[in-house]
């Protein structure tokens, strides 16, 4: 799908790109840094950057295919660069926004228990498994995609994505969580 | 076989594939474990995967920040920095610098003041300096009174001398740098003007009188000589402490009194001519 080249202000433009990706990102940044505030960070160089580089796309692909694998980029970074630097996060319970169409708090504070736990488990993986687990089953990306964007080939994000979901299980386990945990 | 079981719990194979995994599976339990620990890893993902919350208006707002910030450091690399008040210190500071380095170099182009200039009476004669009586006072290493006193002397800066003068200044362009310039005098009486411009060169004073061509001048009772050098006829004087030289130049009249030897004294008309 073409980019809208009729619109004269660069600004609207990017404002439009920001409010069709920005959720997807930042839940990205957020999912492999493990921090509000470093995926905030993540996000807005992102977006700054792209005010700079947005007249060299000329294809929504490009630039999807662009925005995500800066976004792993830019993450992978950041936990290189901080890893042994752990903010002070707030929990995961206090921080979700699904909304209460559950049919008991219970229930919503249950799967908030969850989320917390997943985050754990995920920020115990080596950043190549984080990477293709977050975009596959957290983001439900196709396995192209994902090659796309972390520039590997479809076989290399399988075995990844299978060794990845086997060592996020045992982390799991070690928290305290397994499948009996759904039917509680 | 392992790789292949992630794309096959998701459908990703091909059917051929698909159907050779399945096969495999009826037979391999290490293989059917493995399985079933991703797909209990899928639900659970599933059943937790909630979206952190996004503040989009303040991450907009940063974006938009952020923009503008980059825009203005490239900005700044064209302009000058904005006056900002946290900054007064380090502007009073600066202009202090630049305010002590305008003051030492003003002072340092300043040629010294003689302080004894007076206000003189009315000149003897309305008609010629007479260049003898400045050296008179140069031959006993007096001071310049005499002649100062006989003439209107003014001292005047450097650079107003251009403009005061209907010559050329030949002199300050002109000389070696171990000539240093000490007072620039603007000479007048009735009929025309000089400049007199006092050097010291290894600490004995040499002056050069430079005056409008056309106007009688003497050298007083002191005995001179015509003579030619370098293609200019001069007038030489040559006394037991110092000489005198002088000659015409293009538009103007010089002469140099100094305690100066033979030699010096035709350098310098070389360097003036």
């Amino acid at each position: 799908m073409p980019l809208p080249q009729t619109n004269p202000e660069p600004q609207l433009e990017l404002r439009a790109i920001f409010l069709a990706h920005h959720r997807q990102l930042f839940n990205i940044a957020y999912r492999l840094t493990g921090s509000r505030e470093e995926a905030e960070d993540v996000v807005q160089q992102i977006f700054v950057r792209l005010s700079r580089d947005l007249a060299r796309f000329r294809r929504e692909a490009e630039l999807s295919t662009w925005l995500y694998r800066i976004v792993v980029n830019s993450s992978l970074d950041v936990l290189r660069r901080f890893r042994r630097r752990r903010r002070q996060e707030i929990p995961m319970s206090l921080i979700v926004n699904e909304p209460f169409h559950s049919t008991a708090a219970e229930t919503h504070l249950h799967r908030a228990e969850l989320a917390e736990k997943l985050q754990q488990a995920l920020a115990r993986l080596r950043p190549p498994f984080r990477a293709v687990i977050v975009l596959r089953d957290f983001e439900d990306m196709t396995y192209d995609q994902i090659a796309e964007v972390l520039r590997l080939d479809a076989g290399t994000v399988a075995s990844r994505l299978s060794r990845a979901r086997l060592k996020l299980k045992s982390e799991l386990k070690r928290l305290g969580i397994d499948q009996s945990y759904l039917e509680n | 076989m392992k790789k292949l079981l992630a794309p096959f719990l998701d459908g990703e194979l091909t059917p051929e594939l698909q159907q050779q995994v399945r096969a495999h599976l009826q037979t391999c339990a290490p293989c059917r474990h493995m399985l079933e620990q991703m797909r209990a890893s899928l639900h659970l993902i599933r059943a937790g995967n909630l979206p952190p919350v996004v503040n989009s208006g303040h991450l907009w707002q940063g974006i938009i920040r952020q923009t503008a910030k980059e825009k203005m450091r490239w900005l700044d690399t064209l302009t000058v920095p904005a006056f900002a008040p946290q900054n007064l210190l380090r502007w009073a500071g600066a202009l202090a610098v630049v305010m002590l380095f305008v003051v030492t170099i003003w002072m340092h182009s300043q040629p010294a003041v003689i302080t004894y200039e007076r206000a003189l009476p009315e000149p003897v004669s309305n008609f010629a300096f007479d260049y003898g009586l400045f050296m008179d006072a140069m031959g006993e290493l007096a001071a310049e009174y005499d002649f100062y006193e006989r003439y209107q002397a003014q001292v005047v800066p450097l650079e107003q001398v251009g403009g005061l003068a209907s010559f050329r200044l030949a002199a300050y362009q002109s000389l070696p740098s171990s000539y240093r310039l000490q007072t620039v005098r603007l000479l007048r009486n009735a009929c025309c003007q000089s400049v007199l411009m006092s050097y010291l060169k290894n600490g004995k004073p040499v002056a050069i009188f430079q005056q409008s061509r056309g106007h009688p001048w003497t050298f007083g009772r002191h005995p001179f000589i015509r003579t030619n050098f370098a293609g200019l006829e001069c007038l030489r004087v040559d006394g037991r402490k110092f000489c005198a030289l002088s000659w015409q130049g293009e538009d103007s009249e010089f002469v140099v009194v100094g305690q100066l030897s033979a030699k010096e004294i035709e350098q310098l008309l070389l360097a003036l001519r």
